[in-house]
């Protein structure tokens, strides 16, 4: 859906194009409301890579940023705000090696790199070529871009939905002093009840007296090192990505998102949109939303199933397996889940010594996922969006006996990427719990939960 | 004979019109049996390259391979994978020379690409007590065969570009490599299993068994298992187990972190080091940084948080690498080292009968599996350590005859 610019609208530059946002845009949002869904192509198979999510779960439209300074490798174009001057690249966006690679990551499968070259020289050839298709993240970092700040309170709320609020009003009643964080760039609950809040701010990690937060700025970040006794986590759910083929291509994004994208940011990113999430609730909201804005909106019936995404580049058409056998439906966006998890990556990660922690929220409720593998090419079905991993992967490292988790880990990348396998860690246990028949733990979440400028880490010695 | 397992890059070939579906567990799911002529405490590179040469050089393939958790999820899984031979004792060079050594040929020995690349090893001298240091080195090193060099601070500079401290030259082996670690126990893994040896995972030892001074077997979470001789291979863990028969071993377990960054496109070549930056990084081939973490100074007082402690090692890397300060760091893990008194492993036969060692590598283990493992199994098979190995013996600690390369571990 494109709108005429207006006043408060910010110009970017994006794959060298000129585009226009608006300034409580992310780059994510600004680019579905010029029509964009692909950023650019996964490290491995050179797949084309598309917007997601609308958090910082997101495995798939990672954007390197060259302007402002400093630059921000791999940043989440759905956490990144549009700022003036702002100029972003799509991970891998070069799309001649994009299709001179996919043609040979064709035969390329988990642990591959093991098996072939095993001589010295071989390698020695191979690996410098390897080597330089593996990232294309640019440097370019000015350390005093980068600080630290310290602030102490009674109680940290992670978080700033209605659950958070609800919290830190309660806390602040009592007399606390209540700090919250939030993830997203432009929280709008500045001083409404004389709470400090942080916005663009995601708590990475919890330590012995607190907690560490990184806030992101146009010019850099800073390091916020809180001290609280207490911390109360409202940070909500994260939604599964349900399994089918071509579950990686642009155009197929989690149902919370889609919805979020219309009622946040006033922008429809699909014109025909199948709905198919495990959560009726969901389901219905994405639903409203989508059809409010405009789209041509139609909710998969919960016997059926979607087993492929057809489309070259992105997303045309979506195969279904309904009780009248297959069916192909014309779309450009799948809104999907395959249920939600709590998201407790801060105490995942947990030192063994911490503040006190509590649960605000839907962050509470238990865990709410089924995912399935449906029939189909399993090299093609991914798990692990991020680092390009497959349910073929995993069952050839489950077939080659590596099947703790720690192994397929190790073995396939599953869960490694610079998404750090936020959504990929769960769909990787339920994968791997699916083909073993046999429950499998999730990878071990390990701290800090986003990545941190080194610019920061090094402020925090001084 | 036993057969050998087919070639790699044949069964690739084979497994393609098969969509990858023919590919047969790299190692068997062993049952343990009751009683071994080796029994080897440990599934990391050590026990199961002494398990490797056992079965292939000597022909003893009644051996166990008993490990508690995953295989190689030990010290083995956390290292910054790093292989050089920059020792300051004449012993230590030509033992981690060996290794290197047989690194650059294992993975055609073995028939698996363990992804050795030499990328060369920087250690920066930031004045003049640094660089005699290192000449005193190379010489050390030059005596037992193992190549390094002085680098000017220009020649510095030129192997990296982005390096901003005030230098005054570098120790440089060109040899030094990095390697992926998980990959060199899957390796000796595979060809022990093949060669007879039995890896027997998620089975932990508690104690080991003795008879008239003599180590016969262990008790395991599976029930006792007999066995000629004993293998302490377990990293820390291998000294409250030697204590079961009275050894006391000088071991202390130490805990050491490293952390990892996001990928970023290739601008570092060599492993660069700087002791007073307390930094140690390399760029991996999948483009991550991994940083060596120093341990804190401060010694009895209370423990710095993991981000306190990691901050001061990067402040040293971002003094040297300003444009990497706005690398992010992804990953961040601690293990558990076992450091001896002069920081040199504990390798051979132990004062109780029938019970070896292979641990005590204070921070340098890996380096080391394949010419430790060579070694060991052949002290084993022959009863007469090989001559790289007698130095590292665990009776040096009545003779006095330590080997100090205590710098060499503190910050590495």
């Amino acid at each position: 859906m494109k709108i005429p610019p207006s006043e408060g609208d910010i110009s970017f530059v994006f794959n060298r194009r000129r585009l226009v946002g608006r300034s409580d845009d992310t780059v994510a949002s600004a680019l579905l409301r010029n029509g964009i869904i692909a950023t650019g192509f996964s490290p491995r198979r050179r797949r084309p890579r598309g917007i997601m999510s609308a958090n910082f779960d997101e495995p798939a439209a990672l954007v390197h940023r060259l302007a402002p300074a400093p630059v921000h490798a791999n940043a989440r174009a759905t956490t990144l705000p549009l700022t003036p001057g702002l100029e972003v690249r799509g991970a891998h966006a070069d799309r001649r090696s994009a299709l001179a690679i996919a043609s040979l990551a064709r035969f390329t499968v988990a642990g591959f790199y093991h098996k072939l070259w095993t001589g010295t020289r071989a390698w020695h050839t191979v690996e410098p070529i390897l080597r330089r298709l593996a990232s294309d993240g640019p440097i370019g970092g000015k350390p005093d871009a980068f600080s630290v700040k310290r602030i102490d309170c009674d109680v940290l709320v992670v978080g700033a939905g209605p659950a958070g609020r609800a919290a830190a009003a309660s806390a602040q009643k009592d007399g606390q002093s209540v700090l919250i964080a939030d993830a997203a760039p432009s929280t709008s609950i500045e001083a409404s009840f004389g709470v400090t809040c942080l916005s663009a701010t995601l708590v990475v990690a919890l330590q012995r007296n607190g907690a560490l937060a990184l806030e992101e700025q146009a010019s850099g970040a800073v390091l916020w090192e809180i001290r609280a006794p207490r911390v109360v986590l409202a940070t909500g759910r994260t939604s599964l990505l349900p399994i089918f083929e071509n579950n990686d291509l642009p155009g197929v994004m989690l149902a919370s998102a889609a919805a979020d994208y219309v009622e946040h940011f006033a922008v429809l990113p699909g014109q025909r949109v199948l709905v198919a999430s495990d959560e009726p609730k969901t389901a219905q909201r994405a639903a409203e939303l989508l059809k409010q804005a405009g789209a041509a909106v139609t909710v998969l019936d919960p016997s059926d199933r979607i087993v492929a995404a057809l489309g070259r580049g992105r997303v045309t058409a979506a195969r279904v397996e309904t009780k009248h056998g297959y069916q192909t439906l014309p779309v450009d966006l799948l809104a999907v889940d395959a249920g939600s998890l709590p998201r407790l990556d801060l105490i995942d990660a947990a030192p063994t010594v911490c503040p006190e922690i509590e649960l605000a929220g839907s962050v509470a409720a238990p865990e709410a996922s089924a995912l399935a593998v449906p029939k189909g090419d399993p090299w093609r079905q991914f798990v692990d969006i991020c680092n390009d991993m497959t349910v073929g992967d995993l069952a050839l490292s489950l077939r080659e006996g590596f099947a703790h988790p720690e192994h397929v880990k190790r073995y396939t990348t599953a869960a490694m990427g610079p998404d750090q396998g936020a959504l990929a860690r769960h769909s990787v246990a339920a994968t791997l719990t699916h083909l073993t028949g046999e429950p499998v733990a999730r990878s071990r979440r390990r701290m800090p939960i986003a990545p941190i400028p080194l610019g920061t880490l090094a402020k925090l010695a001084e | 004979m036993v057969e050998p397992p087919t070639r790699f890059f044949r069964q690739y070939l084979a497994n393609l019109p098969k969509r990858h579906s023919a590919w047969p567990a790299q190692w068997r799911k062993a049952d343990l049996k009751r009683s071994y002529d080796v029994v080897i405490v440990g599934g990391g590179v050590h026990g199961l390259a002494t398990a490797y040469h056992l079965a292939r050089d000597h022909g003893i393939r009644s051996v166990a391979v008993i490990e508690s958790g995953w295989l190689g999820g030990g010290n083995t899984a956390r290292n910054t994978a790093l292989l050089r031979s920059t020792y300051r004792h004449p012993a230590s060079a030509a033992f981690f020379q060996d290794a290197l050594r047989r690194y650059r040929t294992l993975g055609s020995e073995l028939d698996y690409n363990l992804m050795v690349t030499q990328r060369g090893y920087l250690q920066l001298a930031h004045d003049e007590v640094d660089r005699s240091e290192f000449r005193a080195m190379v010489d050390t090193m030059a005596s037992v065969g193992a190549h390094a060099e002085i680098l000017s601070a220009e020649a510095v500079c030129k192997r990296l570009p982005l390096l901003q401290a005030e230098i005054v030259g570098g120790l440089w082996q060109q040899d030094a490599a990095t390697v992926r670690h998980d990959a060199v126990a899957w390796a000796y893994a595979r060809a022990a299993s093949h060669l007879g040896v039995d890896i027997v995972e998620g089975v932990s030892v508690s104690t080991l068994l003795e008879r008239i001074g003599k180590a016969v077997g262990v008790e395991t979470s599976a029930g006792a298992v007999e066995a000629d001789q004993v293998v302490l291979a377990a990293g820390w863990t291998s000294k409250p187990l030697a204590e079961t028969v009275g050894l006391s071993l000088p071991i202390v377990p130490y805990p050491l972190m490293a952390a990892v960054t996001e990928p970023i496109a290739p601008v570092l070549d060599p492993v660069v080091v700087s002791m007073r930056h307390r930094a140690l990084v390399q760029q991996t081939a999948r483009g991550e940084f991994v940083l060596g973490i120093a341990q804190s100074d401060a010694e009895g007082e209370t423990e710095p948080d993991p981000f306190g402690l990691a901050a001061q090692s990067v402040r040293g890397l971002v003094t040297l690498f300003p444009t990497l300060a706005g690398v992010r760091l992804m990953r961040m893990w601690e293990g558990v080292i076992d450091v001896t008194p002069d920081a040199s492993p504990l390798l051979g036969q132990t004062a109780v009968s029938g019970l070896f060692v292979n641990c005590g590598w204070s921070a340098g283990g890996m380096k080391a599996a394949p010419t430790a493992g060579h070694a060991l199994a052949t002290e084993i098979a022959t009863g007469t350590p090989t001559k790289l190995a007698a130095p590292f013996s665990p009776r040096r600690y009545q003779s006095g005859a330590l080997i100090e390369e205590k710098i060499e571990a503190r910050g590495r």
